[in-house]
């Protein structure tokens, strides 16, 4: 991963030549992103209300995909796929894209076999270059403040959605104790960005090859928000989230006042990404 | 091995008299395990039943079944608890694909297109991934209170005498009972029920979601690396799985044949095609951890956002669970 953005002006995917750069942008409308990378882009009409647009690279080389967002601008690696989703009726059509997910290996050759002490610090590495795009690593709002080794152990030994401190490496020993799906977490000017792994549960020895497959999800501010209620409320999210706001945080209180009687130490310094404006 | 389910008792004139049968787990097992069977028979007469032929129609009650669970509409189902069960609202879309497989199948006549092979092998993995699958929340719903205590006990092996006698009736049970190690736990059903538990606890909605996806996972590895695999994939003479393998971890329960969000039947033909493209190599471990993955997300995805539709559309599956044979 790098922090800079490639350039995508339209291109087309004539004959045999296979397109390895695309950008994304967030809230574009699913057609407009069709017509940049026409013949790439997969369009499938799972639902009568939404439509679901996709790049897949099957073969190698993969995609060069960069997420685009200012000076917090990615461009991730080795990518494998790309989805996203358009709903097609109501006020939420006109969000486009709000929410994508890109699925990337870890530019190993085939069959992407890596050491399991390699993928850990590859990810560590690219973890690192999203810190210094400028992303805040952010901790769910239901659970404890935690960092590095403290945060580590609670996602080890009670519960992995606490996610973990993307400035603290693991040991190889610690790494392998990591279930899959674990997740780092980021913020950056109204864009929430979370990062989880997969691991292939044949190959779990550490002594021999892994394979890894890194998921990001990119999502909009206010599906972030959306997405705080039920789904059968998502229509009046706005009235809802007081409340709800509320009663995560008595139960992030809850587990902190729990964990501050164990003598582990909570991050008081920690605050949450800003709350938007609600109408 | 005495059966616990055998009780001598002396009769007497007093109404409503009782006998204490003290059910072990392999009892236990035998009881829900009967359920699954029974689902997919129709009743012939006073605790008699035949079970129903046409393929086509028990993978419509399988996924009639599926969607029931999910919705919290079976016997032992808690409706404030819906959710939790979320890998059966994937499922009840497959099976139904399983079906309308089967129907396009007999009506545009392809049956002779297709290998008796394919056909057995697609039926043969729906129905015991059924019996696998059903009977573990069967258990969990009916019996919570001993489930964990029975976790690790099913053993299709040491069902009592009535139920085993049975079992030895179904379709493809000398090949599929070993090859599924007579149904024995796995580590992937302990993780996607330890995760049903923690579902059912959670309170912040979101992080709710990330555990049903995960729970979702673990039960499709279940599904595809302990029962599907080694029950149909692996099997030398399955010469149409070795030529369309390449889709087989791209679509859960149906191998080579993409899924529909819809209770209906797609009608484009092409769905009863493979869909894997050319290309794909999942020879690749992490490519094909993205195929799986990418059909869950997009699962997942449109159960959050498209939430009405998705449940209309299971409600119209939940049914089929009766349909009649034909």
């Amino acid at each position: 991963m790098q922090s800079d953005v490639a350039t995508d002006a339209p291109e087309r995917n004539r004959g045999n030549t296979v397109i390895s750069n695309v950008s994304i942008r967030l809230n574009e409308k699913g057609t407009e992103f069709s017509k940049r990378y026409v013949g790439l882009v997969k369009v499938t009409h799972s639902t009568p209300n939404v439509d679901f647009y996709q790049v897949d690279w099957d073969a190698r080389p993969r995609g060069i995909v960069a997420v685009e967002h200012g000076s917090h601008s990615l461009v991730i690696e080795d990518v494998l796929g790309v989805q996203a989703a358009q709903h097609l009726t109501g006020v939420i059509a006109d969000e486009g894209m709000y929410e994508f997910d890109i699925s990337a290996g870890m530019s190993v050759p085939s069959p992407s076999l890596i050491a399991h002490d390699e993928a850990r610090l590859k990810t560590y590495a690219i973890l690192q270059r999203i810190l210094e795009a400028g992303w805040v690593p952010i901790t769910s709002r239901s659970r404890p403040r935690l960092h590095g080794q403290a945060r580590l152990n609670y996602a080890i030994n009670v519960s992995n959605s606490v996610g973990l401190d993307p400035r603290y490496v693991p040991t190889l020993e610690e790494w392998m104790k990591l279930e899959r799906g674990t997740e780092w977490r980021f913020y950056a000017d109204h864009i929430y960005l979370n990062i989880g792994f997969e691991r292939e549960r044949t190959l779990l020895d550490p002594l021999k090859p892994g394979s890894y497959l890194l998921n990001f999800n990119v999502k909009s501010e206010t599906e972030h928000f959306r997405a705080y209620v039920e789904s059968e409320d998502r229509a009046k999210w706005q009235t809802l989230l007081p409340a709800t706001l509320s009663k995560l945080a008595a139960m992030r209180l809850k587990t902190e006042t729990e964990l501050r009687t164990k003598g582990i130490p909570v991050d008081d310094s920690y605050q949450d990404p800003p709350i938007p404006a609600l109408k | 091995m005495s059966d616990p389910t055998i009780v001598e008792a002396v009769t007497n004139t007093q109404a409503n008299s009782c006998v204490e049968v003290k059910c072990d787990c392999n009892t236990m097992w035998s009881l829900v395990q009967q359920m699954s069977y029974l689902r997919l028979s129709t009743p012939t007469g006073e605790y008699k039943a035949k079970l129903v032929e046409n393929y086509a129609v028990r993978a419509r009650r399988i996924a009639g079944t599926y969607a029931r669970f999910y919705l919290e509409l079976e016997d032992g189902s808690e409706v404030g608890k819906k959710g939790r069960f979320y890998w059966m609202a994937l499922g009840a879309f497959a099976s139904k694909t399983v079906a309308c497989t089967y129907e396009a199948w007999q009506v545009k006549a392809m049956s002779a297109t297709i290998s008796k092979t394919t056909k057995e092998g697609l039926g043969k993995g729906n129905f015991w991934l059924f019996c696998d699958i059903s009977a573990w929340h069967w258990y969990y719903i009916k019996y919570g209170n001993t489930f964990d205590q029975c976790l690790d006990s099913r053993n299709a092996a040491n069902y009592v005498s009535a139920v085993k006698s049975q079992m030895n009736k179904l379709p493809w049970k000398t090949d599929a009972l070993p090859k599924i190690k007579q149904m024995v736990v796995s580590k992937e059903i302990k993780a996607g029920f330890d995760l049903v538990k923690k579902i059912e606890q959670e309170g912040d909605i979101e992080e709710r979601r990330k555990l049903q996806l995960n729970h979702l996972l673990a039960i499709a590895d279940h599904e595809q690396g302990v029962i599907l695999q080694p029950l149909i994939y692996n099997d030398p003479d399955f010469a149409w799985w070795v030529q369309t393998q390449r889709s087989a971890w791209v679509n859960w329960a149906t191998p080579n044949l993409e899924l529909v969000f819809s209770h209906a039947c797609s009608t484009d033909k092409a769905q009863y095609k493979s869909v894997a493209p050319k290309d794909i190599k999942l020879e690749e471990f992490d490519s094909r951890m993205k195929w799986i993955g990418d059909a869950a997300k997009k699962f997942h995805r449109l159960m959050r956002t498209d939430t009405t539709y998705m449940e209309a559309e299971l409600r119209a599956i939940a049914t089929w669970a009766q349909l009649a044979d034909k």
